[in-house]
This record gives structure tokens, C-alpha cells and sequence, in this order.
């Protein structure tokens, strides 16, 4: 899994690449957590590039949302792969992020 | 005696046999691996079935299905059966073929009750959002059929799913 972070104005971008699961999932907790320390709570997450993710990742991003949450900030998603929406939707999380078709409308939503 | 003319009838005879072999080969595939139940061997045995499926032709939806499904077991046995016993194995029987997925897996640890772990509620809110059960969840929506049955010689989830045409 690779992770790459953007910051910008309203929000930081995080890029995630690969697959999100058990063995992968530390790196992408490391990467939300480290952002939130450092003060920020308006966080993007695209999913665009990862092509499975399990429930191990579902935890992380719930656990960042709550964090930011409580700081008055929120962690929105954008263009998850119709396999990853699946997972959301299974899991009855599709309706607590809000979700964007790409990076600037997710961006400039804030 | 000259037998000679018996040869095309064994050429015949062998060249049926490696058919009917091999038809059967391609029907229903087996395979029975034991593994470490660390988180490694995970990807392992997610990447053998999907592969698999892959191959028998289930359908791309069903051979996510059974990824996820194999993702979720395997990741359950070792932090609930095991507690993250880095000494703990999994047994995986996979069985292919006829238009269907059959995984199964074994493990010799802490066996618990699936009844008993209460499905995630649908979150509305953040607050409601408590993804604890989720992977249990996740197998029951995507398999056809999921049997857990508890033993002294191990304890056997039994996950099946079948071919969905066109997806």
C-alpha cells in the first residue's frame, strides 16, 4: 500500500494506493493519526486506486472520523471503486461519510 | 502372438482415461493447506482463491465475495481463536468446481458461538458507527451458506458461494 499526502488549503488529501486489509492497515491508521496530532480535522481520503478493502480498513477510517469528528473537522471519501462502495454499503457506513465523485469536489466541499 | 493391433485400442483406452481424468480435474479442485495463523498468511490464502475462482470461472462479484469472505475469516481466527497466538494454524480445505466455492477452515483454538455476536446496527450517525462484528457480518451477507461447527478436533467455518451469472 502507498500513501501519499496533499496538503491544501481547505483540507489534507490523503492518496491511498493499493489494498487496505489486516496485514496493510497500520500504515494507513499511521498516516490518518499523524495528520490529525499535527492539528488538522479536515481530511479527504481517495480511494480511487485501492482496489480492495476489507473491514480492517473500514475501522480506520471510522476511528479517524470520530477523532475529527469531536474536533469539529470531518473525513470525506472520494471515488471509491465499485468494490469498495460495496464494502461501505454491506457495512451500513455508506451513509456516515460523505462521498464525492473526485478530489476537487471532495476538496472544495469544505 | 501378434498383438499389434490391440495398440490403437490402448492409445484409445488411455487417451479417454487422461479426458475423463482431467474432465474431472477441471469439474472439482481440492486443495488442503495449513498455514500460521499470522497475519502474513492471510494474504496467502486470499490470493489462492481468488486466483482459483478466478479460474473456475464463478464470476468477478462472486470471486470478490470469496475474497473478502477468506479476508475476514482468516483475520477473525487469529485475534479471536488464537489472540493473536503467533503459534496458532489454520487449516483451509478448498474445494472448486461445478460452479461453486467451498471454503473451510479449521482452527484449534477458542471456539465461540457466531450466534451470539450481534449484527452491526445500520449507523445513521457517527455515534451509532461501532464496527466491532464486522467481519462476521461481512461473511454472512456475501456467502450463500455459512456453517460454524465447533469440535474437539478443531473448529470448522464452512463457507460456500456459488456462480452469479453475468456479474
Amino acid at each position: 500500500m502507498k500513501i501519499t499526502v496533499r496538503e491544501m488549503k481547505r483540507a489534507d488529501l490523503l492518496e491511498v494506493e493499493g489494498r487496505v486489509d489486516s496485514s496493510t492497515v497500520s500504515e494507513l491508521d499511521e498516516a490518518l493519526n499523524e495528520r490529525i496530532d499535527q492539528g488538522t480535522v479536515n481530511l479527504v481520503v481517495d480511494l480511487s486506486k485501492v482496489d480492495y478493502m476489507s473491514s480492517a480498513g473500514l475501522r480506520a477510517l471510522v476511528s479517524a472520523l470520530k477523532r475529527v469528528k469531536n474536533d469539529g473537522g470531518d473525513l470525506r471519501l472520494c471515488a471509491p471503486s465499485e468494490r469498495v462502495r460495496e464494502v461501505l454499503e454491506l457495512a451500513g457506513l455508506d451513509s456516515i461519510f460523505e462521498i464525492y465523485e473526485d478530489q476537487v469536489t471532495a476538496v472544495g466541499s469544505f | 502372438m501378434n498383438n499389434l493391433h490391440l495398440v490403437p485400442l490402448v492409445f484409445i483406452v488411455i487417451l479417454v482415461g487422461l479426458l475423463v481424468l482431467a474432465t474431472l480435474v477441471a469439474r472439482r479442485q481440492e486443495i488442503v493447506l495449513r498455514v500460521p495463523a499470522r497475519l502474513e498468511s492471510v494474504r496467502l490464502l486470499t490470493d489462492l482463491v481468488t486466483d482459483l475462482a478466478r479460474r473456475a470461472r464463478l464470476g468477478e462479484e462472486a470471486v470478490f465475495h470469496c475474497q473478502l469472505a477468506m479476508d475476514e475469516a482468516c483475520t477473525n481466527i487469529i485475534k479471536h481463536a488464537y489472540a493473536n497466538d503467533p503459534s496458532g494454524e489454520i487449516e483451509m480445505v478448498l474445494r472448486i468446481g461445478n460452479g461453486e466455492c467451498e471454503i473451510q477452515l479449521v482452527d484449534f483454538g477458542e471456539p465461540y458461538d457466531p450466534e451470539r455476536v450481534p449484527p452491526p446496527q445500520k449507523a445513521s450517525s457517527i455515534e451509532d458507527a461501532r464496527p466491532g462484528g464486522l467481519g462476521l457480518y461481512l461473511i454472512r451477507n456475501v456467502m450463500d451458506e455459512v456453517r460454524y461447527i465447533p469440535g474437539p478436533e478443531g473448529n470448522r467455518l464452512v463457507m460456500v458461494k456459488r456462480r452469479t451469472p453475468g456479474k
